[in-house]
């Protein structure tokens, strides 16, 4: 019988109330009275999609009888072409292009009233005809492939039943590049392409495509000579001067205007013009940052080139040499304040994405001239009418273009008034120069594109850049410009949001990738989109943009870190008297090197932000002097250009054996008889680099040569580096200063790492090596990878970067002062 | 026909096309030859049947409204009341205050339809015999109404016939209990037009443009969708709201006149115009409505800046642009209702029989106003309509008892005939009597101005006591409520030719003149000089910039640098000494 004094009667008890402890304690625990705390705010998905997404319309040009206006519209991944007429009742042809998935149309241009051609990311050219609504490609890389004859072969097998070592020779699709319409023809355009599996083999060719045959024509070529080089083409199609970048200072060679083809004669462009006008070209170590020259383009006087330079100046002006004379021409477009060329636009390169890697994988001269698919732009404007240069575009962004033609003038001068807070491009003109193409734009607004008819005064708008978002939607914003207390101006620009979560809004300060670069001054889908979460968001232009002349570019070399927080921070004392923000409630966000300011901001000043955000960010400007890693991969294990020569001389030497076995027969693998390339005697300054039992033997020759070819290309010199070298103070370059990972114990503050994994123009280490370094200190960042894009798109120009960074920020700026009470005991 | 002086009724319809004055309506198809059609204002004679005919008279001070009809009593009293209601409606959709308003009340001829062409085209015949024996063919059209005015007196000429449902356009008539009308677009163009200070061009094309797409009922105003170009541009914006479409950015369009631009280039600006003014008053449910009457209040005296333009509506010229742009896709395809909820009640009144001083005086008025109109559109013409008049104007002093009304009418008929000796002197003995209007005074002022300035030697100026006569009048005539551009303008030749220096506050009272009718050239250019003779170079250089800036004619802009350069050599000469 089971009694109060029972001991399973006890335990029973003693189980049944540690039971209801338990429960009881977990209920406390559960339920518990916790502070309310206000849900965060989701992300509107959808509106951030809408800022985001790809513009509308990228494309837009006027025919010549300014009757007819074309341009693309992308919606959901495919392209369509519309042509509209300019006047009233407007009739509208569409010509779909198709699924181009990102790629983005690098050209459209009139032919003739009825027909257009275009070119695309995918390295297509092709044509449209209106009146069918049709497009055709007319030239792709396969077409376009060049024969390779390679030393990549098993020539064990070579015997004398093979006719030609044309037998083993392989095509390798070579990517056509539009350059212009033929002089003499707007049915013929004249294209680039560079092909090559090595060094030895590449070469770059310029041709005369038809576009209504697809006949290609060879024009003109030259052997790419250096793993860095550039080719100017003038307007014929021919190459005109190479610059060998490979070491500094850089080398120029010119060529003859006319020559047959792979006969071409090269001379020093010392030889063609005076000294004090020659050697700013070739830049060294120290004046290719300070004071140079460099090439721009060629005239319609084949013998005239277009070039910029700075000596002497701040900044750098625009001018012309006749190459045939050495006297310079009348040309001399000069402006005390602004930059009208880009010296960074040829140094270095915009982001490479994971297609255009794919291409590089088999044509390696791609990698060697930096071949994009869009060309570098220029800022020389060229009437389609009489060929003449009639205008200059500056860098800067939005800077007004400078005109030569007096009517040109006139009517940028009617388009300004009518339009005074729009920046304003005029695009097109007809041949009469009476009705104009313009694109009116703000820093609020993606554009709109107009037919202006001057005569009459007359505005047709024919279409939106972006249609969506609306107006309505997007977050009004302006430029400012103050003064720093040394009296330098400070710009950027200030995006409002529609509807702040709270009031005062919170803030984000923004440092965009644009070191030595123009600051990105237009509508911008990333100040958009940080806006749509409800901040205040600033962009300041710090100290290292360019455009403004030397003497801006290189204000603040000294603490750069400390240099763009001061602007910052001047800023934001002047942004509290126009838009008010919460002090408590900002955030830095910074890509590349303005990541690195973002995180040193954050570390100098961890009073001033709550969040920050690095957007393939560096850790210090250590970084900046290593070369990407595509051009790393490339390079990586090449020997000393000494071997290189080496092999050059082994390699003539095997030519010559297999010519020899050609004619006699015969196989590879005898012990020849032949002249004896290691003989000193032959090749001066020779050694054998083969390594091998039997050098003698031809197989071994040819099979140790392989071995080696891949690794005997000299590195080119990695010029951003050396920039970043030269620009800022040695012991930011180490690392001894601004180092994040040195102060990162003042880094309290949450951290997004957004970063770009397998990037071959981004560095991922830097990224890795904070994450790894924070985790040590038990503050594990946010971490968000992203694959490389198909095309060259950066980091910021990627939709997924921002909706992350948006969640990043409602989490960490609104916290809706949730006060963490003392620790309670509940048992 | 028979002559005026046996006192027969008989109406006369000449009809269409005089110009921008005349209200065109409903039109009989012209005459089948290719002919020449002169286009003549009516004008009222005698007609037999006068004793079956009743006149009758309504006044509705509220509204400046006076009818002299012939008829019947329920007609005239539903067209006064209607008159009022549709006044009180124009109210919801315009201010007042951007309407013209005259001392003069809005006097209209309501007149029944006797019928007879054989009357009409014996009359014509009789009147106008000279130019058919001369040999122009001359061709006809029926018109239902028209409006004359002479910048401060307007009439409404219009006739009733069961017929047709026109007169006024929109007038029809439910058996003989009712007439329904609303106004003209032209009508509304008119009093924006005429309003003083003057109102921006732009709005008064606009807001007529609004009005022209409205339906006005008893009760309400319905806005029809915007008419863009053609129906089927309409329905093309409407399916496609990406379509090309020309539209003038704001500063081009708020500077331009109705008068710069050719006949395609001006039916685009006025789409903009209505566009515009359209968004403003009814987009997003009239946020922007005040934004627009203040903008336009500002205009008036500043002129249309970008800055101002942001302070009113809160964004840039270039965005209203983009967002008028926005706007016209679904402008296309949207009404809008206004509907109050209570008007003010007809005012009480009396339609009564009208005396023989009200309808001589109307009719009067009616034939000098036709004079003028003969005067300026029909030289050829001219001596019949002035005959014509005076005529009248005989009829009226015999049929009336010495009417001061009467006399300040005939007054202005000389005056308006240029015949200032005959003129005067009814004037005054008028204005002894009655209290006259700013024309009167004017025409006094003019009248003893010519005539002294007649009479002096050769460079003398005006005499103290010459001077103090044509101001006294001009003075009155400024007083009245309506501003006129020509008091202003010789105002300022007075002073330029007087012996008697004027005070600051003299300068001050012309200076007015340039602040109402900143486009007449004349007005700166007398303040100018003035000025200038006083020693205020800086102040007379100011006035020419404002001229330069308002002036349009070429003419004006030569004359307004003539000046300036003058002045500055004289700025120069002063700074030098």
């Amino acid at each position: 019988m089971l009694t109060l004094s029972s001991p399973v009667y006890r335990r029973s008890a003693l189980l049944l109330a540690t039971l209801l402890i338990c429960v009881g304690s977990v209920h406390a625990q559960l339920w518990r009275r916790t502070p309310k705390v206000a849900p965060t705010p989701g992300v509107n998905q959808e509106h951030l999609n809408a800022f985001l997404r790809p513009l509308y319309t990228t494309r837009a040009t006027l025919s010549r009888d300014g009757r007819h206006l074309a341009y693309t519209i992308t919606k959901a991944g495919s392209t369509t072409i519309e042509v509209v007429g300019t006047d009233y009742p407007y009739p509208r042809r569409s010509i779909t292009l198709g699924d181009l998935a990102e790629a983005r149309l690098t050209a459209l241009d009139w032919i003739a009233p009825g027909r257009l051609v275009f070119a695309t990311e995918e390295w297509t050219i092709g044509v449209i005809d209106i009146d069918q609504e049709v497009a055709r490609a007319v030239l792709d890389p396969i077409r376009f492939s060049t024969e390779i004859i390679p030393f990549d072969v098993n020539l064990a097998a070579f015997g004398p039943e093979q006719d030609s070592l044309r037998d083993v020779s392989y095509k390798i699709d070579r990517p056509p590049r539009l350059v212009r319409f033929a002089n003499h023809s707007r049915a013929k355009v004249i294209i680039e392409g560079v092909a090559g599996a090595h060094l030895r083999d590449s070469r770059w060719v310029t041709a005369e495509l038809n576009l209504d045959t697809g006949e290609v024509k060879l024009l003109d070529a030259v052997d790419i000579s250096t793993p860095a080089m550039r080719a100017l083409i003038d307007r014929s199609g021919r190459f005109r001067l190479v610059e060998e970048r490979d070491k500094l200072p850089i080398q120029w060679r010119v060529g003859a205007k006319e020559s047959k083809l792979f006969k071409k004669r090269w001379r020093s462009l010392d030889s063609v013009l005076p000294p004090e006008v020659a050697d700013p070209f070739s830049a060294n170590a120290d004046t290719l940052w300070t004071e140079r020259s460099f090439p721009l383009a060629f005239d319609a006087d084949p013998d005239v080139l277009i070039y910029a330079s700075n000596v002497g100046r701040n900044t750098y002006g625009i001018f012309g040499i006749d190459l045939s004379t050495g006297e310079p021409t009348n040309l001399a477009a000069i402006d005390q304040k602004i930059d009208l060329a880009d010296p960074a636009a040829t140094l270095f390169s915009p982001p490479l994405g994971d297609r255009e890697s794919h291409f590089r994988s088999f044509n390696v001269a791609m990698h060697y001239t930096e071949f994009r698919a869009d060309r570098a732009p220029s800022p020389l404007i060229v009437d389609r009418n009489s060929g003449r240069m009639i205008g200059i575009r500056p860098p800067l962004e939005f800077a007004r273009t400078r005109w030569i033609d007096p009517r040109l003038t006139l009517a940028d001068a009617e388009i300004a008034r009518a339009f005074p807070d729009r920046d304003h491009r005029i695009i097109d003109w007809d041949d009469t120069q009476s009705r104009f193409l313009v694109h009116l734009s703000s820093a609020s607004d993606p554009g709109r594109y107009f037919v202006f008819e001057k005569p009459s005064g007359n505005w047709t708008e024919f279409v939106q850049a972006s249609p969506q978002p609306t107006r309505e939607q997007r977050h009004h914003t302006e430029r400012f410009t103050i003064r720093s207390p040394s009296g330098l101006p400070i710009t950027g620009q200030i995006a409002v949001p529609n509807k702040p979560l709270i009031d005062p809004p919170s803030l984000v300060v923004y440092f965009p990738d644009a070191l030595w670069q123009s600051p990105p001054s237009g509508y911008s889908p990333a100040m958009q989109t940080l806006a749509e979460t409800g901040c205040l968001v600033l962009q300041v232009d710090y100290p290292g943009t360019s455009g403004r002349g030397n003497e801006f570019l290189f204000s603040a070399r000294e603490a750069p870190d400390q240099a763009a927080l001061a602007a910052v921070e001047t800023t934001l004392k002047w942004l509290q008297t126009k838009h008010s923000f919460s002090p408590r409630r900002i955030a830095v966000v910074g890509a590349g090197y303005g990541g690195w300011l973002a995180l040193r901001a954050a570390e100098l000043r961890p009073d001033l932000f709550r969040c920050v955000v690095s957007l393939n960010g560096i850790n210090s400007l250590e970084s900046l002097t290593r070369a990407p890693p595509e051009r790393e991969s490339r390079e990586s294990g090449y020997r000393r250009q000494e071997q290189a020569r080496n092999t050059m001389a082994y390699e003539q030497s095997i030519l010559d054996d297999l010519n020899t076995l050609m004619k006699r027969g015969g196989n590879t693998e005898e012990t020849t008889s032949f002249e004896d390339p290691t003989d000193a005697k032959n090749l001066e300054a020779y050694k054998d680099p083969t390594g091998t039992d039997n050098p003698d033997s031809l197989s071994t020759r040819i099979a140790a040569f392989r071995k080696m070819n891949d690794h005997t290309v000299a590195k080119a010199v990695n010029l951003r580096g050396r920039l970043a070298s030269w620009y800022f103070p040695q012991d930011y370059i180490r690392g001894k200063e601004g180092s994040v990972l040195q102060d990162l114990e003042k880094l309290m503050a949450p951290l997004l790492i957004c970063q770009e994994v397998d990037s071959l123009s981004a560095r991922s280490d830097d990224a890795i090596a904070l994450r790894r370094q924070l985790r040590r200190l038990k503050r594990e960042p946010r971490f968000f990878e992203l694959p490389a894009a198909t095309y060259g798109r950066s980091l910021e120009q990627r939709p997924e970067t921002w909706l992350e960074v948006a969640d990043f920020l409602y989490t960490n700026l609104y916290n809706f002062n949730v006060e963490i009470g003392p620790t309670e005991e509940v048992l | 026909m028979r002559p005026p002086r046996h006192r027969h009724w008989q109406i006369l319809l000449l009809l269409p096309a005089l110009g921008m004055r005349l209200a065109l309506a409903q039109s009989e198809p012209p005459s089948s030859t290719d002919e020449p059609v002169l286009s003549l204002p009516p004008f009222v004679v005698d007609h037999d049947d006068r004793r079956t005919r009743t006149w009758r008279f309504v006044s509705l001070p509220e509204v400046d409204f006076e009818l002299l009809t012939d008829v019947d009593s329920q007609q005239a009293r539903d067209f006064a009341s209607n008159y009022f209601r549709q006044e009180q409606l124009l109210n919801q959709l315009i201010p007042e205050r951007f309407l013209w308003r005259s001392d003069q009340p809005k006097r209209h001829l309501l007149i029944a339809d006797p019928g007879g062409s054989a009357i009409r085209d014996s009359t014509m015949n009789a009147l106008f015999g000279n130019i058919k024996n001369s040999g122009k063919k001359t061709g006809m059209r029926l018109m239902p109404n028209i409006r004359l005015d002479d910048g401060e007196t307007s009439m409404v000429y219009a006739y009733s016939r069961q017929q047709t449902p026109d007169a006024l356009v929109r007038l029809t008539l439910y058996g003989r209990s009712e007439i329904n009308f609303s106004f003209l677009t032209n009508r509304i163009r008119f009093l924006l037009a005429r309003r003083t200070p003057a109102l921006p061009h732009w709005f008064v094309e606009g807001l007529s443009g609004v009005y022209d797409t409205s339906e006005f009922s008893q009760d309400d105003i319905e806005i029809g969708p915007v008419l863009w170009i053609s129906g089927s541009e309409a329905d093309a914006l409407r399916r496609n709201s990406n379509r090309p479409r020309q539209l003038l950015p704001l500063s081009r369009l708020f500077s331009t006149l109705t008068t710069d631009q050719s006949v395609a280039s001006r039916e685009a600006w006025i789409r903009q115009c209505t566009l515009f003014v359209r968004w403003a008053m009814f987009a997003e449910e009239g946020r922007y409505r005040d934004a627009l009457w203040k903008f336009v209040d500002g205009t008036v005296t500043g002129g249309a800046s970008d800055s101002f333009f942001r302070e009113c509506f809160g964004f840039s010229f270039a965005d209203g642009r983009d967002i008028l742009s926005d706007y016209l896709a679904t402008a296309t395809n949207d009404d809008h209702r206004i509907a109050p909820r209570r008007l003010p009640r007809t005012p009480r009144f009396q339609v009564r029989r009208a005396t023989p001083e009200e309808i001589w005086f109307g009719r009067l008025e009616w034939s000098r106003l036709a004079f003028i109109c003969a005067d300026q559109h029909f030289p050829e013409l001219r001596d019949a309509y002035l005959k014509n008049a005076r005529n009248t104007g005989r009829l009226a002093q015999q049929e009336t008892t010495d009417s001061a009304r009467i006399q300040l009418s005939l007054g202005l008929l000389e005056f308006n005939a240029k015949n200032l000796k005959t003129a005067l002197p009814l004037l005054e003995q008028a204005t002894a009597r009655v209290p006259g209007s700013a024309s009167v005074y004017y025409a006094i002022a003019a009248c003893r101005y010519q005539a002294a300035h007649a009479a002096l030697p050769a460079d003398t100026k005006f005499s103290i006591d010459q001077t103090g006569e044509i101001l006294a009048n001009l003075d009155l005539a400024r007083r009245q409520r309506m501003p006129m551009a020509r008091v202003y303008t010789l105002l300022g030749n007075l002073w330029l030719n007087s012996e008697l220096t004027p005070s600051a506050s003299d300068l001050e009272e012309l200076s007015e003149g340039i602040d109402l009718f900143p486009s007449v050239a004349r007005i700166s250019l007398s303040v100018a000089l003035l000025h200038a003779e006083l020693g205020q170079i800086d102040r007379a250089l100011e006035v020419v910039y404002i001229g330069l800036q308002n002036s349009r004619s070429q003419q004006d802009i030569a004359q307004f640098y003539r000046l300036e350069e003058t002045l500055l050599d004289q700025l120069a000469l002063l700074s030098d000494g």
